[in-house]
């Protein structure tokens, strides 16, 4: 299966305390980076050029299939390589309206909402992805995976480092 | 009427405990005669030296009377008597005084404990450091605006308060440290300094590189903390205020001071754009002792370490 680490965005929220790529800042004495390719050492870096969209950046790997998506933000800290029937989304519950809502029937994706706070049940930043293709086709906000994930299998986790925004990051570091 | 008046920090001034070495408070003494001229006033004199120490009466008379009674001679104090007791009076003198009815709050802060008692007017400031904070203030007077100074003792400082303030910019953190660049202050060796940011196992690989090879500098006047929360802007003047320097035992200059600005305005501000005004102005020097300011705030924080990180990172 090929993982990739989605590196594209700008990275803006992180420009008021460093300049570095949001991949390179350092949660304790390591990158985030670093840290994601302890869990995904086969991973590869996509959108090392930047892109004005998440659609953009995954556009580079058009017509690829059985792809783990990792966002550069976040350490998924226990989640494995393994094998996936179908498209699999993972999430989280919080309070906090800043993160990509989903709505499921208890199994499955029915609704995602990247700017409206609809649900307390959030996007992780990791995706498995059967066919980038048919995600491309089907995303409705260029910069929402969740979004063209419509029918995907949603799993709960509550064991990631989020380090999106500077308040994230803050909070991760004990600050 | 009975004046009460305290001995050492409201008529005799000064860090020492050599009664013959402290400073007069003579606008004190003046209307101390006032007192006794205009409303023939009894005018006692009591010291709290000795009560520390378990002395008897006798002791403490026998151990500090005559030097004090000979100070109070010297300066021509108007007094009726000394007393080492809580005494009976219609009015009391007092460096370590709040009134009754003034308002007061009370804080602890985040990084080196210090007790904080804040009135209108005042900032009472129970700190180990008083004696070196206070001999900075003294140093630092003519160079740059300070909090003015009401009284101190070993343990206190009583100091003005500041009100109405904003945080500095980078251009003002910059005119203090130019300033600090052509002034002095007695310093200590480069090494003093070296050794107190020894990363032995605190920091990334490039954090340690670089505190390992610190380049050398010429000592300067410098404040020791030149954090955004330690420089004041009253809005009122626009002129920036410091408070809380820490002058203790370690080498310093304008650049380490212009350091801890940069990583204070990273760290705590999160405005590295206003923070690279400064690198822009000192260059990678300043990354380098940011650097070494970041691990001397993880010695009490380590949990900044990720930021000094970030900070050695753009070397």
């Amino acid at each position: 299966m090929k993982q990739y680490i989605t590196i594209g965005g700008s990275g803006e929220r992180m420009k008021a305390i460093s300049p570095l790529d949001k991949q390179n800042l350092y949660y304790g004495n390591e990158t985030i980076l670093e840290l994601i390719y302890k869990i995904f050492p086969d991973a590869e870096l996509l959108g090392a050029e930047k892109t004005n969209s998440r659609r953009e950046t995954l556009s580079q790997i058009a017509g690829e299939t059985d792809c783990l998506i990792i966002d550069c933000d976040v350490i998924p800290n226990g989640c494995e390589i393994q094998e996936f029937e179908t498209d699999t989304i993972y999430a989280f519950m919080t309070n906090a309206p800043k993160y990509c809502s989903l709505v499921t029937d208890g199994k499955v994706l029915l609704e995602a909402h990247e700017h409206e706070h609809v649900s307390q049940l959030k996007a992780s930043g990791v995706y498995y992805i059967k066919s980038i293709d048919r995600l491309l086709e089907r995303m409705k906000d260029d910069n929402s995976i969740a979004s063209g994930m419509i029918g995907a299998k949603v799993i709960q986790e509550n064991s990631y480092i989020r380090l999106g925004d500077v308040a994230d990051y803050y909070e991760a570091l004990g600050l | 009427m009975i004046v009460i008046v305290d001995f050492d920090g409201t008529l005799a001034l000064g860090l020492t405990q050599v009664i013959k070495d402290r400073t007069p408070n003579t606008p004190l003494i003046k209307r101390l005669w006032t007192l006794k001229r205009t409303l023939d006033a009894e005018i006692k004199i009591v010291t709290a030296r000795g009560a520390r120490g378990g002395l008897t009466t006798e002791q403490k008379i026998a151990r500090y009377s005559e030097d004090i009674e000979d100070w109070l001679l010297k300066y021509d104090v108007p007094y009726d008597s000394l007393s080492y007791n809580k005494e009976y009076g219609s009015l009391y003198i007092d460096d370590l005084a709040i009134g009754q009815y003034e308002p007061f709050t009370a804080l602890k802060t985040d990084f080196v404990q210090n007790k904080l008692i804040f009135t209108d007017n005042m900032v009472i400031k129970w700190t180990p450091t008083a004696e070196t904070e206070t001999q900075w203030y003294k140093h630092a007077y003519g160079i740059v605006r300070t909090p003015g100074i009401h009284s101190y003792n070993p343990d206190m400082i009583v100091m003005e308060r500041i009100h109405n303030f904003d945080k500095p910019s980078a251009e003002q953190i910059i005119e203090l440290t130019e300033k600090f660049r052509q002034e002095n202050i007695p310093n200590h060796s480069f090494e003093t300094y070296r050794k107190g940011v020894n990363a032995n196992e605190l920091g990334s690989p490039k954090t340690r590189e670089i505190l390992k090879d610190l380049p050398e500098y010429e000592p300067t006047f410098f404040h020791g903390d030149l954090s955004s929360l330690n420089v004041l802007v009253p809005r009122e003047t626009n002129e920036p205020v410091c408070i809380d320097p820490s002058y203790k035992g370690i080498f310093g200059n304008y650049l380490t001071d212009a350091a801890k600005a940069y990583f204070s305005f990273i760290a705590y501000e999160k405005d590295y754009p206003e923070a690279k005004k400064i690198e822009n102005v000192y260059g990678k020097d300043l990354i380098r002792f940011a650097v070494a300011e970041g691990v001397r705030v993880c010695r009490d924080r380590p949990e900044y370490i990720s930021i000094v990180n970030n900070i050695a990172a753009l070397l």
